[in-house]
């Protein structure tokens, strides 16, 4: 800043509308470093999905690994505070890149909005203020304290009340930039989604092999239908059984249900035919769980079936 | 708000009721009523360039009657002596006794007006100026001061140059702005001779006096502390100094010209009622305070310049 705040003299020694110009000049300036701020959160925001997005459907940024370990100094806090123990935790390359282009522009951005003087900017935003707040600003900055100096100090300072520093900010520009971030974060999430990958386009031998940009070291979450297989329908029986079921030895037809049902068991069943069985087939709807649970089952029986 | 700050607002109030008697007399003319209240609120002096019956002594009679300022008026010719303008010893008896005392000459007033000073010689025309500029008359020794606040407002017949002593540069260079009087417009003519020859008395109208002598001096005093920010007061010393660096000028302005410039702009800018300087004012000013001080080149003089044209041309380019 090429500004001087003051001379360092004792405040309490000066007229009160200087010392107001003064908090005043102090307060467009805090403006002024508001503004700078939040113009650089939205270009670093930006930028740093835009590069993300560029660098996820170029496959990855060149010479880095797909995915970057994250130290676990980084992590210490989050396992101590929330309990949370990630077992290696890593994250994408893209998003680190793309974090470290943001961080860069919103320094930049910071830098060249403060490299004109806060309030000259200010002065600029409200044109009916310009002359008047300069050489009040001008007159503090000479520390000068005439009748014409005060009256000059008041006039501005009831100026001041009634200026706004809205006029920094260009909304338009604002509001474009928000635009622009939103269309890049749905194009980043589709992109997620759809698995876009420009990777090895220019390679044609290993389109075959790589199946969608799966890394073969990957253990989370995958895709239920690629390892299943493609859906089909389970065909209906279509033969007719004879079954008999013997009911000797166990009493008469006129037991009770739970005799029935304990004679069902004891007999067993044998058909004039053996029924092959057929692998069950998988629908999407089903959950990767149940599938589990299933096969346990199968396998529970089938173990008490040999058992018998 | 503090009391200085009305006492402020009401000194500015005073100066829009001067402008507002003046009017009564005087129609149109605005520009140059405001230079000439410009020039005294700045402690100055003004050269009035006019044709003759464009009424300037009507308008600096009118000015001191409603400031409630002493006026009188000097006729220059080219017999006129010095101490015909600042006075001389005379010889007087009273009670038997004689006694040298000095008689006060016409210079001796609030508010001068000393038509066609280049009809004067170069010696009077000295003797004048140095009043003008040390505000004070040596006579036999003594030395007198002259009344505050004192303006001087020395008239040019452009046309007449027959029998004259152009002022030089040097002596120009001590008057702090130049008026310019234009013919009016119709107008303003119709309305000049409908006030003047209508009914009534036939006289001039009465005009009330809204500010005093006092009251002058604290306004001149409030003037010289009108804040100007930097940046304004750097532009109007690049502006005279431009004067001195362009091809079209062959002797451009001095510091003088600069101290004139910003305290005419300061003077300008308290008269409009505001608590600063503005380019704006600066702008107004530039012509009138530079004007008398530049000599333009045979350059300006072949392409059909004026010196308010070249004036104007470096106001745009500082």
């Amino acid at each position: 800043m090429s500004e001087t705040t003051g001379t360092g003299d004792d405040e309490s020694d000066r007229p009160t509308e200087e010392r107001k110009i003064r908090r005043a000049l102090t307060q467009i300036r805090r403006e002024g470093w508001k503004v700078a701020v939040i113009y650089a959160v939205i270009d670093a925001t930006l930028a740093t999905l835009v590069v993300n997005l560029a660098a996820t459907v170029a496959g990855g940024v060149p010479r880095l690994p797909t995915r970057l370990p994250i130290p676990r100094a980084l992590l210490r806090p989050l396992r101590e505070t929330a309990g949370v123990t990630l077992a290696e935790p890593t994250v994408s390359s893209a998003a680190v890149v793309g974090v470290a282009v943001g961080l860069v522009v919103f320094a930049v951005d910071v830098a060249l909005r403060v490299r004109r003087p806060l309030v000259e900017q200010f002065e600029a935003a409200n044109p009916a203020l310009q002359e008047s707040l300069r050489t009040a600003r001008d007159a503090v900055r000479a520390d000068r304290h005439s009748r014409m100096a005060r009256r000059l100090y008041e006039s501005v300072l009831a100026d001041l009340k009634r200026a706004s520093s809205v006029g920094l900010l260009d909304l338009r520009r604002v509001a474009v930039t928000v635009l622009l971030i939103t269309a890049v974060s749905v194009a980043t999430i589709q992109v997620a989604v759809v698995d876009i990958s420009l990777a090895g386009l220019d390679d044609g031998s290993d389109s075959g092999v790589q199946t969608g940009g799966t890394d073969a070291d990957y253990t989370g979450l995958q895709d239920g239908s690629a390892i299943l297989g493609d859906p089909e329908d389970v065909p209906e029986g279509s033969e007719d059984l004879d079954a008999t079921i013997d009911t000797s030895g166990s009493g008469s037809g006129d037991g009770t249900d739970a005799e029935s049902a304990a004679s069902y068991e004891d007999s067993g069943f044998a058909g004039p035919e053996t029924v092959e069985s057929q692998r069950a087939g998988f629908t999407e709807r089903e959950q990767l769980e149940d599938a589990e649970l299933i096969r346990e089952y199968n396998l529970r029986i089938r173990e008490e079936t040999d058992n018998e | 708000m503090s009391e200085p700050t009305t006492d402020i607002d009401r000194l500015q109030q005073r100066l829009v009721g001067v402008r507002k008697e003046v009017g009564k007399r005087i129609v149109g003319q605005t520009e140059v009523l405001e230079g000439l209240l410009v020039c005294i609120l700045a402690d100055g002096n003004a050269l009035l360039e006019s044709n003759p019956g464009l009424g300037k002594t009507t308008m600096v009679r009118t000015v001191a009657d409603v400031t409630d300022l002493d006026f009188s008026r000097v006729q220059n010719t080219p017999d006129l002596m010095p101490s015909d303008i600042t006075g001389t010893e005379i010889i007087r008896e009273s009670g038997g006794n004689r006694e040298f005392v000095f008689e006060k000459g016409p210079i001796f007033a609030n508010v001068v007006l000393a038509d066609e000073i280049n009809r004067a010689t170069p010696k009077t025309q000295a003797a004048l100026l140095e009043a003008m500029q040390e505000k004070q008359v040596t006579a036999a020794g003594e030395t007198y001061d002259l009344p505050r606040p004192f303006f001087v407002l020395a008239t040019q017949n452009p046309i007449d140059q027959e029998g004259t002593y152009p002022l030089p540069e040097a002596q120009t260079d001590r008057f702090l702005i130049k008026l310019v009087l234009d013919y009016p417009s119709y107008e303003e003519e119709r309305d000049i001779v409908n006030l003047y020859t209508g009914g009534g008395s036939g006289s001039t109208p009465p005009v009330e006096k809204v500010l005093t002598r006092e009251e002058i001096k604290e306004i001149q005093s409030l003037v010289r502390e009108v804040p100007i920010a930097d940046d304004v007061r750097d532009r109007a010393i690049r502006l005279v100094r431009a004067t001195r660096e362009a091809e079209t000028v062959e002797f451009g302005a001095s510091p003088r010209a600069s101290m004139g410039l910003v305290l005419t702009a300061k003077a300008r800018a308290f008269m409009r009622g505001r608590n600063h300087v503005s380019w704006e004012d600066v702008e107004a000013m530039a012509a009138p305070v530079l004007r008398h001080r530049i000599l333009l080149d045979f350059r300006a003089e072949r392409e059909g310049l004026s010196t308010d044209d070249v004036i104007a041309e470096l106001v745009d380019e500082v």
